[in-house]
């Protein structure tokens, strides 16, 4: 379980999150939704430790994370996976490398014989085992999605981060990577977070959903409420994204 | 003056919780052979043409009876070593070596490895521009001497084939009235350089924002900021330690 409270962030003057509060829950996968540029991405770098809050808590099943010491943080890290919106593979390593360098940097003491297990075994989970040699600009966009998903779980994480999994992506396989991630998170009994503006993933996969709005958590709730919310501009966030799929069909 | 500050800043982060010295042994020679092979050729090629060109304006400007055929050997030497070979091996290298580390730094930011390493907990700052720093350390001095050998080079045989003098008195002017110091300032020369190219193009590309146009913009501005730092520093040190 995740719980953050009061998480302010500020670049220059402009004040991106505004006393942000929530939690996110083990062995669910928890969404967060909103229109572009509302800090969504920023939301989720804060909680990974990319960028430092300018206030608040965050608290990794009651282990505080910001403010910490280094040290502190890295045994919090080891148990982060995040997977980025363009996969953010290492462009030099081939694509058994990529899922390898966790291991390399968090687990020093894991003998190669173990470490080559691991990579083999999160490679196959998520059905890449014939790529391992590839570069990763050899690979498709989805496939590199897919072996995001794996390096993000080669440390057993036991917190999964993706911002957008689906952006870039055809239906079909974002529906495909939708699964997986839904999967992983009941099979590992992970805790979760997805940041997505796609109505399609909420109504699939989404268990816990949050609503920001212009760096605001304005919603939070299980996604069998949502229909019902009377918070105005998720209803003209649903009614958007309504019209879109209506118009798809 | 608050880029200067920021740059400053990065070059602190540098140097604190960096990855064990193994992890870097092996970057830095990664990075040392991709600078080193890909400069070998244009500075191979620039520096033998410019020795070349500075022994026939020689000749051509110095058509006294009294002044001895052998100056000209003297004077390529002498501007190959002190001037040519560190700031035009500096120049080419910040187009080719500075574009190439701020591109590559600006790519890595735009699609969020650099996020990616810092989930990790790794100091991506250090981890990054170390090794590009280290290895240009490394293999900028190795290049401007040979630099400065084909220059000189250049010159011989340029000189010899104009028939503007012999061999033997382009050896001997070589030869004549030679200062180990002036190899060893060139050399200063080539580890300055090298700090403030591989720093400078770093610091652009790590702080790109944006997406692929910004990437080309931190390249550029890469190449020119390190232009004008090198010549600036190359004033500074001929007057440090010329004058
Ligand atoms: N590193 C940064 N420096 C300054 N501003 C930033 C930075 N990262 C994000 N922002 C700003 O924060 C706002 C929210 O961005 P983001 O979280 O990426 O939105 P989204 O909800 O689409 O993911 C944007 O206006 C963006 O310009
Ligand atoms: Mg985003």
């Amino acid at each position: 379980m995740i719980e953050f409270s009061h998480l302010n962030k500020t670049f220059g003057d402009k004040q991106v999150l505004k006393d942000v509060s929530g939690v996110f829950e083990r062995g669910k996968t928890n969404l967060i939704i909103g229109t572009s540029g509302t800090g969504k991405s920023v939301l989720l770098k804060c909680l990974v430790g990319i960028f430092e809050p300018d206030t608040g808590e965050i608290l990794y099943d009651q282990r505080k994370f910001n403010g910490e010491s280094n040290d502190r943080k890295q045994e919090i890290r080891r148990d982060i996976g995040m997977l980025f919106q363009g996969g953010a593979l290492f462009d030099s390593k081939t694509v058994e490398e990529n899922v390898m360098f966790p291991l390399t940097i968090l687990a020093p003491t894991m003998s190669k014989s173990e470490r080559l297990d691991r990579v083999d075994y999160c490679l196959k989970r998520v059905g890449l085992e014939k790529a391992k040699k590839l570069m990763p600009s050899e690979i498709s966009g989805g496939m590199a999605k897919r072996v995001g998903i794996a390096r993000a779980i080669v440390m057993q994480s036991k917190y999964l981060f993706c911002d957008e999994p689906n952006s870039g992506l055809d239906p079909l396989t974002s529906h495909v990577i939708d699964e997986l991630i839904k999967d992983i998170t009941h099979e590992y009994n992970i805790t979760t977070v997805v940041v997505t503006h796609d109505m399609n993933s909420v109504l699939e996969i989404g268990e816990n959903i949050m609503y920001m709005f212009e760096g605001e958590n304005v919603w939070q709730g299980a996604k069998e409420n949502i229909l019902q919310t009377t918070v105005k501009p998720l209803q003209d966030f649903l009614f958007a994204n309504k019209l879109i799929r209506d118009m798809e069909r | 003056m608050k880029e200067l500050g920021k740059y400053l800043l990065l070059m602190g982060k540098l140097l604190v919780n960096r990855e064990k010295f193994s992890t870097y042994a092996r970057l830095i020679i990664d990075e040392a052979i991709v600078i080193g092979t890909d400069s070998l050729l244009i500075v191979g090629i620039v520096s033998t043409f410019i020795g070349a060109v500075t022994a026939v304006q020689t000749a051509h400007n110095l058509y006294s009876p009294i002044i001895p055929l052998e100056t000209i050997g003297s004077i390529v030497r002498d501007m190959t070593l002190l001037e040519l070979a560190p700031t035009f091996t500096g120049v080419v290298l910040a187009g080719k070596i500075g574009s190439n580390i701020a591109g590559h730094l600006g790519s890595m930011r735009i699609t969020e490895q650099i996020d990616a390493l810092e989930v990790m907990g790794i100091n991506s700052a250090s981890y990054l521009i170390l090794p590009k720093i280290v290895a240009s350390l490394i293999v900028f001095p190795m290049l401007v001497t040979l630099s400065a050998f084909l220059g000189i080079f250049g010159g011989f045989v340029a000189g010899v084939l104009t028939h503007s003098l012999t061999a033997e008195q382009y050896i001997s002017g070589i030869r004549d009235n030679f200062h180990g110091f002036d190899i060893f300032f060139a050399l200063i020369k080539a580890f300055v350089f090298a700090f403030l190219i591989s720093s400078i193009s770093a610091f652009r590309g790590y702080y790109t924002r944006g997406g692929a146009l910004e990437i080309g913009k931190a390249s550029t501005m890469a190449v020119t900021h390190s232009c004008i730092a090198i010549l600036i520093a190359d004033y500074l040190l001929a007057q440090l330690i010329l004058g």
